[in-house]
């Protein structure tokens, strides 16, 4: 169903959904961030005209032998080209993000310019994954794509979700449901300005 | 440098594109070394999006 602006607002119909995939940002075995890019899915899939998918970079065939666009996979490229808006899952590891994460996002350029970005941090102390987040926004920005204004900080993961994943602590709903309106607001604008709006 | 004159049209649909952003890139290949502006210090990079499907396209500019 397309998505439609409340009574009143100015009124806009997508011609299609948008689509925000969630890239898990670590292959680290028991990596506490899965069951959050899981939430991350759940929680999109559950609004109207958007479409969503995860995509998790230990499951992505890039070489390591070389860097940068020469290790393009096409199938991730494809994904990214389609994408309006990313939701990035990136545990904190020794104060920063993770390397192959940088590695992949490396791996594209023209595909993520002029689309939203939003970070969700993930560590297992006290600070949510926020100074992982603050060294990853440059590089965002350099690849051409907008952040965001909110983050989601997922601190003290392992007491976050049961052992099954589920989530145990409800607060965490209303700071997503903050991060995915503005992401998708975000989405929504910069898509229009794509496919509509002439650079001078 | 001659300009791009040309619009860029949609693979997928064959419409004609939106030019929407230019990026400056470094690559590190030979190759593109015909597209270097000496003042910018690198290669811009003309990115196009459909405004029917919204396939992305990019291309080097010549401007």
């Amino acid at each position: 169903m397309p998505w439609q602006a409340r009574e009143g607002a100015t009124r806009m119909v997508e011609p299609r959904p948008l689509f925000i995939p969630v890239i898990l940002g670590t292959v680290r075995q028991g990596r506490r961030s899965a069951p959050v890019a899981r939430l991350m899915v759940s929680e999109l899939s559950r609004r109207p005209g958007i479409e969503t998918d995860l995509i998790d970079v230990a499951r992505l065939p890039l070489r390591v032998d070389d860097a940068g666009e020469a290790t393009k996979d096409p199938t991730f490229a494809a994904q990214m080209n389609r994408a309006d808006a990313l939701v990035v899952v990136s545990p904190e590891y020794n104060h920063g993000y993770s390397g192959l994460l940088k590695h992949v996002l490396d791996s594209c350029l023209r595909e993520y310019i002029h689309k939203a970005v939003g970070v969700v941090g993930v560590s297992a102390g006290p600070f949510g994954g926020a100074r992982g987040i603050q060294d990853l926004l440059p590089v965002l920005r350099e690849l051409g794509l907008v952040t965001i204004f909110w983050d989601v900080h997922f601190a003290t993961v392992e007491n976050v979700f049961d052992e099954s994943g589920v989530l145990r602590e409800p607060a965490y709903l209303p700071r997503i449901d903050k991060f995915l309106k503005e992401l998708v607001w975000m989405a929504r604008t910069l898509r229009h300005g794509r496919e509509h709006i002439v650079l001078e | 440098m001659v300009a791009n004159a040309s619009p860029v049209v949609c693979a997928t649909c064959e419409r004609e594109m939106n030019h929407h952003a230019e990026k400056l890139v470094h690559p590190t290949d030979s190759v593109d070394d015909g597209y270097l502006d000496p003042i910018l210090g690198g290669i811009v990079e003309e990115v196009h999006a459909c405004p029917a499907c919204g396939t992305g396209a990019s291309r080097r500019s010549t401007r």
